[in-house]
């Protein structure tokens, strides 16, 4: 609200100066109030952006708890206010010390505080700031009737103003639908679905075998996909979130282990079919960045900004960083355009705005529930990630080592007990799959293990195949010229066993062996690049990383002194996670997506 | 949404490449997945003329009628060569039978067949393993555990599950009833033939009328496949001559 503009209602204002100053006290004393009232909206006033308060200072106040709780999230001390005045570098003085002032008499006012009358005081304010929008507004009516003509565009203008009131439905999707209403639309629904058999609010993740058990993800469904440590998870949202954006839908990613820049690396590599292996290494050789290969990487650059144009926001976060924070950046994406996807990578690693004493399950599940919350309200089709729990890694993986035919696949389940955290999550989600890779070194395939879906009939286990050097999960595909020349390879007497390995493992030929047809293996030992092994390099940050520890894993066993003792040490990890290959429990490398 | 666009993934040198990065990625897995099931490393990419130089001609040649019962009316093979071509072009016809029972020659001619389809049915997106018989008799004859060894049981419900076995070299003094050795690889046979992987076992004596065996000490399985000479349902049986590559 604007103070030069008030509303001409007495009443009015000497409410909001008492409600205003009891809504401050509320949130100088409860951190769960202030995170609802930032979820809801309300806002400080901004440059020329109006906000919720009446009176300036309660304004100011509320802008300083709002700051200090998005970056610290904690309450707002007395002694905070001249640290965050700082950092705006606002403020004389005086004006802090006045601002000091009132921050005690706000904190200091008991006889009429109460925090359950913190919705009250929430609704009241909003209200007032809707009909403060109203009134400035309708004040600008008078000038619609004096007009001699254009009345129609100046109308169209003064309702599209109104429509557009902001905060009008701070909780959009809370309703209540009686019987006739619900048969009704129920029935219009299924009349539109039989003339129109593409259904505009389900979004297909592009993977076909996905697709036929899911028909889509409809729009405000909530999906967690699990998987072990460097399990592929990052992979498979990476490729659904990708094949969405390039289907057109708004896609944003929040990254909380790798950096932005990575994920962006990562994706021209899956697009150019290129070896990841080459941009680390760099350089124009032949185990490099070659002409070859930039030019591929080029060509899928421009294709990306010039073709396919698919809407594919990465935003990226230190772990430990509060949904609160996260929401509040997605919040401005969806201010600048809509949103259809919403990817958090990854659930376990966000930051606690709840503290429940030796159950930090609950913990996550709020951060779940809000997270699923949102993605409900603005009707978006969520994925977030969670790690297998330590216990039931080793059976599933072994299960996987030991899958010799096609029917042994469904032996490999992940059940929904197998998945860290809460069951709460698992209850609450609306489908669950997890992600296993096969034995092979490298591996070669994926088995999603759909551990819930709507329709319990679809609980099964799919094979996708799995490139993890370009980071691609796609349907499997083998066609007879594939196996053709998988055989012409290996029964080469021509090439001893130790050269093939080598050869097998490099993507040096790939461009000669299209122009030969079957690969020109390169015989020149000296000139042969090593690609499977790792440089030295990576192997000693391998060493030094510290990975995840288990603990985390079991999030209803976790103790809350190691789990911070351990989140420490994720946040040191993640620093050379975008350098590091993943590496399974027995040192192996795997692949270079790991999650 | 948006239809597909025309884009670098519709380019046929981007999807060549593609094509021949995922033969060469599934290649060295079955490499590896071969050099894991144990085949040695000389002996383990053994191509169909290599193969064809293991056999016995004249088995193939007086077994022609079984082997078309087998396969049925496309089989056509007339000599060693026609012979391996077949089976390593039909090697997923293979993968439809409960065992392939391989004498005659000597043990490494013996093994080294049974390498070359183990190896040839790996590709078939199997994973196996091979064993010599005599290590699986000691383990299976042995209550404890074993140094460096898995338990029986273990070692028992482990070998069910690999998509193709090899066990080589299989003779009679191997076996005791006391033991229950019999009985553990009935266990592990059986189990396999239920749920239709195939396995491959070569026996160290040549398998006769007259020396059959009959003792039920030897095992159920054993038993039935030592005496029936000629090629029965699905049962793939061939004859190996010495090594004609050495």
């Amino acid at each position: 609200m604007n103070p030069n503009n008030t509303i001409p209602n007495e009443e009015i204002v000497k409410l909001a100066e008492k409600e205003e100053a009891r809504f401050l006290s509320i949130l100088l004393k409860d951190k769960d109030c202030i995170s609802d009232a930032i979820s809801y909206g309300i806002n400080p006033t901004e440059k020329n952006k109006p906000g919720h308060f009446l009176d300036e200072k309660n304004s100011y106040l509320y802008f300083l708890i709002k700051k200090n709780y998005i970056s610290y999230g904690s309450l707002l001390t007395r002694s905070a206010i001249d640290s965050i005045m700082d950092m705006q570098d606002k403020g004389t003085d005086e004006q802090r010390s006045a601002m000091k002032t009132h921050w005690d008499k706000t904190y200091n006012r008991s006889h009429d505080v109460d925090k359950e009358d913190y919705a009250m005081l929430r609704d009241h304010i909003n209200d007032r700031f809707l009909l403060w929008q109203f009134f400035s507004i309708v004040q600008n009516a008078p000038e619609i009737i004096k007009s001699t003509s254009n009345h129609s565009e100046l109308i169209k203008g003064f309702l599209t103003d109104i429509n557009g009131l902001k905060n009008m439905n701070p909780d959009s999707y809370s309703l209540t639908m009686t019987m006739e209403e619900g048969v009704k639309i129920a029935m219009e629904h299924i009349t539109d679905r039989r003339e129109n058999p593409v259904d505009p609010d389900r979004i297909k993740t592009g993977i076909k075998a996905l697709d036929d058990i899911y028909n889509g993800l409809e729009k405000g469904s909530y999906t967690v996909v699990s998987g072990m440590i460097n399990g592929g998870k990052t992979t498979l949202l990476m490729n659904i979130g990708f094949n969405m954006a390039k289907a057109g839908y708004n896609v944003a990613y929040v990254s909380l282990e790798k950096k932005a820049e990575l994920f962006y690396r990562r994706l021209l590599s899956l697009h150019a079919s290129t070896d990841y292996n080459r941009i680390k290494r760099g350089g124009k050789e032949e185990w490099g960045i070659t002409e070859h290969w930039y030019g591929k990487l080029k060509e899928a650059a421009r294709d990306i900004l010039e073709v396919i144009k698919p809407r594919y926001d990465c935003l990226q976060f230190v772990q430990q960083t509060k949904l609160t924070k996260i929401l509040s950046e997605v919040d401005k994406i969806r201010t600048r355009k809509s949103l259809d996807v919403l990817i958090v990578d990854y659930l376990g690693v966000i930051g606690f705005e709840s503290h429940t004493i030796g159950r930090p399950d609950l913990d996550l599940a709020n951060i779940h529930q809000r997270l699923m919350a949102y993605g409900r309200t603005h009707n978006l089709v969520t994925f977030t990630a969670l790690q297998l729990k330590s216990s039931s890694s080793k059976g599933i993986r072994e299960k996987a080592r030991k899958v010799g035919t096609d029917a042994d696949v469904s032996s490999v389940e992940v059940n929904t007990e197998d998945y860290s955290g809460s069951q709460m999550i698992i209850a609450d989600a609306d489908n669950a799959i997890g992600c296993v890779l096969n034995a092979d070194h490298p591996p070669t395939k994926m088995y999603i293990s759909i551990s819930k879906a709507r329709d319990d009939e679809s609980r099964r286990t799919i094979t996708l195949d799995f490139d993890g050097k370009i980071g691609r999960i796609a349907d499997p595909e083998y066609t007879p010229q594939q196996i053709k020349t998988t055989h012409d390879l290996l029964y080469d007497s021509n090439i001893n066993d130790a050269q093939l390995e080598k050869d097998l493992a490099s993507d040096n030929d790939l461009f000669t062996a299209v122009s030969n047809s079957v690969g020109a293996i390169v015989k020149d030992e000296t000139k042969l690049p090593i690609l499977t092994a790792p440089s030295s390099d990576i192997t000693d940050d391998l060493d030094d990383a510290e990975p995840s520890p288990d603990i985390i894993n079991d999030l209803d066993e976790a103790e809350p002194e190691l789990v911070g003792e351990d989140k420490e040490n994720i946040v040191d990890a993640s620093m050379d996670l975008g350098d590091i290959e993943g590496h399974d429990d027995d040192g192996d490398i795997s692949d270079i997506f790991g999650e | 949404m948006n239809e597909e666009k025309k884009s670098i993934d519709a380019d046929p040198e981007i999807q060549e490449v593609a094509d021949i990065r995922k033969s060469k990625q599934k290649a060295l897995a079955f490499l590896r997945r071969g050099k894991e099931a144990h085949i040695p490393t000389e002996h383990l990419r053994i191509n169909k003329d290599q193969f064809a130089k293991l056999l016995d001609p004249i088995y193939i040649k007086e077994n022609q009628k079984e082997y078309k019962e087998l396969f049925g009316d496309e089989y056509k093979a007339r000599n060693t060569k026609e012979f391996a071509s077949y089976i390593y072009d039909n090697a997923d016809k293979i993968l439809d039978l409960n065992y392939v029972v391989i004498d005659g020659g000597n043990g490494e001619s013996r093994r080294r067949a049974g390498y070359a389809l183990l190896f040839r049915l790996i590709l078939c997106d199997k994973w196996g393993m091979y064993k010599e018989c005599s290590e699986l008799s000691h383990i299976f004859q042995t209550i404890n555990i074993l140094e460096n060894e898995p338990h029986r049981n273990v070692l028992a419900s482990s070998l069910k599950k690999f998509g193709v076995l090899f066990i080589s070299e299989f003779y009679p003094k191997l076996m005791s009833s006391h033991w229950e050795i019999g009985s553990f690889f009935d266990d592990v046979l059986v189990a396999r033939r239920y749920s239709h992987k195939v396995t491959i076992i070569s026996f160290s004596e040549p398998m006769t009328n007259e020396q059959r065996l009959t003792d039920k000490d030897y095992g159920v399985t054993f038993a039935d496949l030592s005496w029936q000479l000629k090629p029965g349902k699905k049962v793939l049986r061939i004859k190996v001559g010495v090594d004609e590559s050495k």
